[in-house]
């Protein structure tokens, strides 16, 4: 009997971690056999709207001289983040902090949504996965804009060689790691959040949220925009 | 129920475009009005520099200028100083000189006049003792006893201050 309830149970726990894990497909835009647009483009719109429409508002009446509260919020908060990507990119790096900017913004907001209800658009591996494209391209657009098409390639045979498959190897194993380690860590913070709630739906989701949505969502964004301008410093180098 | 499809061009689409809105509304004027006003300090800064310069090599200037215009009324002082003394010295010399001159004309118009009355006293008494002398002549005819009353005469009328009596 009591395996007979256990199972059930288990039954209903597997079924909500399957709906959790599967993206759901908002509409499918009716061209060929249907292009399915999934929850996480739908929401990453949201997210899109909601960035703008706070950034036209925080910008509002900008003065050079005598900032208020609101202005100078936000240009330490910017300050800071500019400074933090100068420190790893160094000078030659100033173009590219505005995209790693909107990158570790776009990735706080996402991996946080999660406590407004909607799916985190971090936890569809589309996503993570064009991040991470993104990343790989970039990384590689750096080395090419530094040292030139020629120098490039040629930096696939430091320091010897014989790295020349592990170099050509590396261009891809990162943008993957990349990937990887940011589905697993919102996947894996929403699973356990989800396993919690079906044990305990009150009180004790409180800690566990802060820890997954907040600490670890922005943790996980640090780490991305962290790692993608170590990646590009080094390729600079 | 993990799949990669059309789905990852869409997000990689939405990057990009939020990249463009971020840099045009957020990042674009943050930065803007922030290295603005970095230029601004930065002028500030240097004009306030130039100001303090300025000002320092005035203030030495006027230093000196103050020092050498006390140098200068010392040295009026000192030297109205000396003059003022040496023109009192020269003005009580030549008092003094005065003086000793008036003094000195003072003592030769007195003896002058002692000598000129002393004169005129002895003409006078010439003149006297001879009118007496003659005198006497006339009733003793004795050359000897003339002599001895003309002696006799001036002795008495040697004194100046006795001249009354005779």
């Amino acid at each position: 009997m009591g395996k007979q309830k256990g199972g059930s149970e288990t039954n209903s726990l597997t079924e909500v971690l399957k709906e959790e894990l599967n993206c759901r497909t908002v509409f499918t835009i009716p061209i060929g056999n249907g292009i399915p647009v999934f929850e996480s483009v739908v929401v990453t719109w949201v997210i899109m709207a909601v960035l703008v429409v706070l950034s036209l508002i925080l910008t509002r009446n900008l003065t050079v001289m005598n900032p208020g509260k609101k202005q100078l919020l936000l240009e330490a908060g910017i300050d800071a983040l500019r400074k933090f990507f100068r420190g790893i990119l160094g000078e030659e790096g100033d173009r590219y902090i505005p995209y790693m900017m909107t990158v570790i913004i776009f990735l706080g907001v996402s991996n946080v949504s999660g406590i407004f209800g909607v799916k985190p658009p971090t936890k569809d591996l589309n996503v993570t996965l064009a991040l991470a494209l993104m990343s790989m391209f970039l990384i590689e657009y750096c080395g090419i804009y530094k040292k030139g098409l020629k120098g490039f390639f040629k930096s696939f045979l430091d320091p010897i060689p014989v790295m020349l498959p592990m170099n050509i190897m590396e261009v891809f194993i990162r943008p993957t790691a990349l990937c990887f380690r940011l589905f697993g860590n919102i996947l894996g913070g929403f699973v356990v959040m989800a396993l919690v709630e079906f044990v305990c739906p009150a009180i004790l989701p409180i800690p566990f949220s802060l820890y997954f949505d907040f600490f670890d969502g922005f943790i996980q964004a640090y780490i991305f925009v962290f790692l993608t301008s170590m990646f590009m410093s080094e390729t600079m180098e | 129920m993990i799949q990669i499809n059309m789905n990852l061009v869409f997000t990689i689409i939405n990057l990009l475009v939020l990249y463009l809105l971020m840099k045009k509304f957020l990042f674009g004027p943050v930065i803007h009005v922030m290295d603005q006003r970095q230029q601004i300090l930065d002028q500030q800064l240097e004009e306030a520099k130039k100001t303090e310069d300025r000002a320092n090599e005035l203030q030495k200037k006027y230093e000196n200028a103050l020092k050498s215009a006390k140098e200068d009324s010392c040295r009026i002082v000192e030297k109205a100083k000396l003059e003022a003394k040496a023109q009192a010295e020269q003005t009580a010399q030549a008092a003094r000189a005065e003086a000793d001159r008036m003094l000195a004309k003072a003592r030769e118009d007195i003896s002058a006049e002692r000598e000129m009355a002393m004169k005129q006293m002895q003409g006078e008494v010439g003149r006297l003792a001879m009118e007496a002398a003659s005198r006497i002549l006339d009733e003793h005819a004795g050359a000897a006893q003339d002599l001895a009353m003309y002696d006799q005469f001036i002795k008495k009328a040697g004194d100046p201050h006795d001249n009354s009596s005779c």
